[in-house]
């Protein structure tokens, strides 16, 4: 499909239009055509400071031997007149309409359109990353980051780690996987049961589930150290009753023994918290108030805060070690 | 070969020379190939040469298979998989009947542990190999289906290979319920030889079948979830006989004993039947979706 360019208002047509797909700038030096024709009169410059593959391209449109994926169309045409001498080169590209215009839309200065879909999102980072346009994509990141509800959220997490391995987006990749953290399990009958076993090859799960598993080996060695050394220090010696061999009170010693086994790691409620605390206080009322009711206030803040530090930042230091993503035949498609 | 009249040549450029009609007697691919006009020789004296993606490995034994020479199988099951996934890329009936038939014979896809059948399972169904992808979905039906046991096998699913496997399971584990509590039924079912046990408690009006039959209807395949397993013949009957024998030595059950003596080994019979009919459940075909995998 062309532009609607032939078809605009002779007077002030936009310049560009979401409904439309359409880019029309009216000194537009080159033409970008979408895989599924979609045209897009603009102007190199941008094109060349966004991507220098993408540049390169468009540059070489102009040569007077053009590639075969460059062609030319009259500026003013709308492909039936005939020769005409103000001709645009055409640089056709591998891209679906809607995520060239949204890409458009980031390099030139007009408000940024994010494409409606997950899957579409996804195109549209992999495509600026394959044309290695780094501000760009941290302009689309920082985009995305603002979207409310969360892009990568719970009920997204899945899909987008999918299709981050895929298209081989790391960063990506990794926020989601933390994001599958909150699942309280990931098992293959918990994947059946929400219709996602097909949603990625095994290598993508195999590679999900160690992550999930170095998550919790990490996290077992830090909180164990957490128990012996900050948590004694910010608590001081212990007047509890009930204490254990590292010398914390019980309730709170298996409440740390408890992210990562049977609390998830990256759902740590201040609420549950108190609730073992107060849980605690009560069971020993009938023997006198516990040491343990002068925590509250200053102590207890600081050791939640200081807790739930060493989980984040146990989290935060396992990293993916396999992405699969494009290879280099992907690239050649997308450079031509 | 002498008096080649072509080269095959491996995707780690090794040259084989052997002979178009050898070829073409053993493959509609390589007969169709050759029928085309060739493109021009630059050496006119060299053999020409026709670039293959397989390995030397597999071609050779490939080629091993094409001539009255020893057949060269590969006794590795990855090598097996690949070599008949070469067969069937060139349409060598005879070829993958006959390697079949040796693989059959010395048992060389045998499944040894769990997390070999699911590799089996997965390598043959990224190489669209039916049969043998049959072979294993029916040998995983002997361990559970988690994560756990795929273990590093989980990387070679691909697509929908997980989900057709789960569907698979589904149908035989669904099958072996429904025919257990078939067979389980104290009034029409074979069991209903166990009602009047003198320990059996009495239900309303109907006598009921004796607590240590309860394996029958209890157990982890009743939960009919795609990731239990189904016990073979021999398991099921081993689960019967320990549990009759624990209840005559515990309860001194005369009934039961004189049961099993006149009627146990026909009950056992019937009971093999169960597992033997769930274990053959037809197994599924590539890319096959009969729906969603049932949770209960």
């Amino acid at each position: 499909m062309s532009t609607a360019a032939a078809e605009a208002p002779p007077s002030h047509p936009p310049a560009i239009s979401h409904e439309n797909l359409l880019f029309d700038y009216p000194e537009a030096d080159v033409v970008l055509r979408s895989r599924d024709s979609y045209e897009f009169r603009v102007l190199k410059i941008f094109i060349v400071h966004g991507s220098s593959i993408l540049g390169e391209k468009v540059l070489i449109s102009s040569n007077p031997h053009p590639e075969p994926t460059t062609s030319t169309i009259p500026a003013d045409s709308d492909g039936d007149s005939g020769p005409a001498t103000n001709a645009l080169p055409v640089v056709q590209l591998p891209i679906e309409g809607a995520i060239l215009f949204s890409l458009l839309t980031y390099i030139f200065p007009v408000p940024p359109i994010l494409p409606s879909t997950v899957e579409q999102i996804m195109e549209l980072l992999s495509v600026a990353q394959l044309y290695k346009m780094d501000v760009i994509l941290t302009h689309i990141r920082n985009h995305i980051a603002q979207q409310d509800p969360p892009f990568i959220r719970e009920e997204t997490a899945f899909l987008i780690y999918s299709l981050s391995q895929k298209h081989g987006l790391r960063t990506e990749a990794l926020q989601a996987a933390r994001c599958t953290l909150t699942f309280s399990s990931l098992t293959i009958q918990d994947l059946a049961e929400e219709n996602k076993l097909d949603m990625m090859p095994g290598s993508f799960l195999h590679e999900l589930r160690k992550y999930h598993q170095r998550v919790r080996s990490n996290l077992a060695l830090d909180l164990d150290e957490f128990k012996k050394s900050n948590a004694p220090t910010i608590l001081g010696v212990s007047s509890c009753e009930s204490t254990t061999d590292s010398g914390l009170p019980d309730w709170l010693d298996s409440y740390i023994s408890s992210i990562g086994t049977a609390r998830v790691p990256a759902l740590l409620d201040l609420a549950d918290f108190y609730a073992k605390f107060f849980g605690h206080i009560e069971d020993l009322r009938p023997f006198g108030d516990c040491a343990c009711s002068g925590m509250l206030g200053k102590k207890m803040r600081a050791i939640w805060e200081a807790l739930t530090a060493v989980v984040h930042g146990s989290i935060a230091k396992v990293r993916l070690i396999y992405v699969a993503g494009y290879r280099p035949k992907d690239l050649n498609t997308f450079t031509g | 070969m002498p008096n080649a009249d072509i080269i095959l040549r491996s995707s780690d450029l090794v040259d084989f020379h052997v002979h178009k009609s050898v070829l073409v007697a053993s493959s509609p691919v390589f007969r169709d190939m050759f029928s085309l006009p060739q493109p021009p020789n630059d050496a006119p004296e060299a053999l020409p040469v026709v670039h293959l993606t397989e390995c030397a490995e597999t071609l050779n034994s490939l080629v091993s298979l094409l001539y009255p020479v020893a057949p060269e199988i590969p006794h590795y099951s990855d090598d097996i998989l690949t070599l008949l996934a070469a067969a069937t890329k060139y349409d060598m009936d005879a070829v993958q009947s006959f390697i079949r038939a040796e693989v059959s014979r010395e048992k060389l896809l045998s499944l040894p542990y769990e997390g070999w059948a699911f590799h089996v399972y997965a390598a043959a169904y990224s190489k669209r190999l039916v049969p043998e992808m049959a072979i294993a979905a029916r040998s995983t039906l002997g361990y559970p289906l988690t994560f756990e046991s795929l273990g590093h096998s989980l990387r070679l699913f691909e697509g929908g290979a997980l989900r057709d496997l789960a569907d698979f399971r589904l149908r035989s584990i669904d099958n072996f319920s429904s025919n257990l509590k078939s067979f389980s039924g104290r009034v029409k079912g074979p069991s209903k030889i166990w009602v009047g046990c003198p320990t059996a408690k009495s239900g309303k009006n109907v006598p009921n079948l004796p607590t240590w039959l309860e394996f029958l209807y209890s157990g982890p395949t009743q939960a009919r979830r795609f990731t239990e397993t189904i016990p073979t013949s021999t398991q099921l009957c081993d689960t019967y006989m320990k549990a009759l024998q624990s209840h005559v030595k515990e309860r001194d059950c005369n009934f039961c004993m004189k049961v099993h003596t006149l009627e146990g080994d026909k009950y056992c019979e019937k009971l093999r039947e169960i597992s033997t009919q769930a274990w053959n459940f037809p197994t599924p075909t590539l890319g096959e979706r009969p729906g969603t995998p049932r949770t209960v």
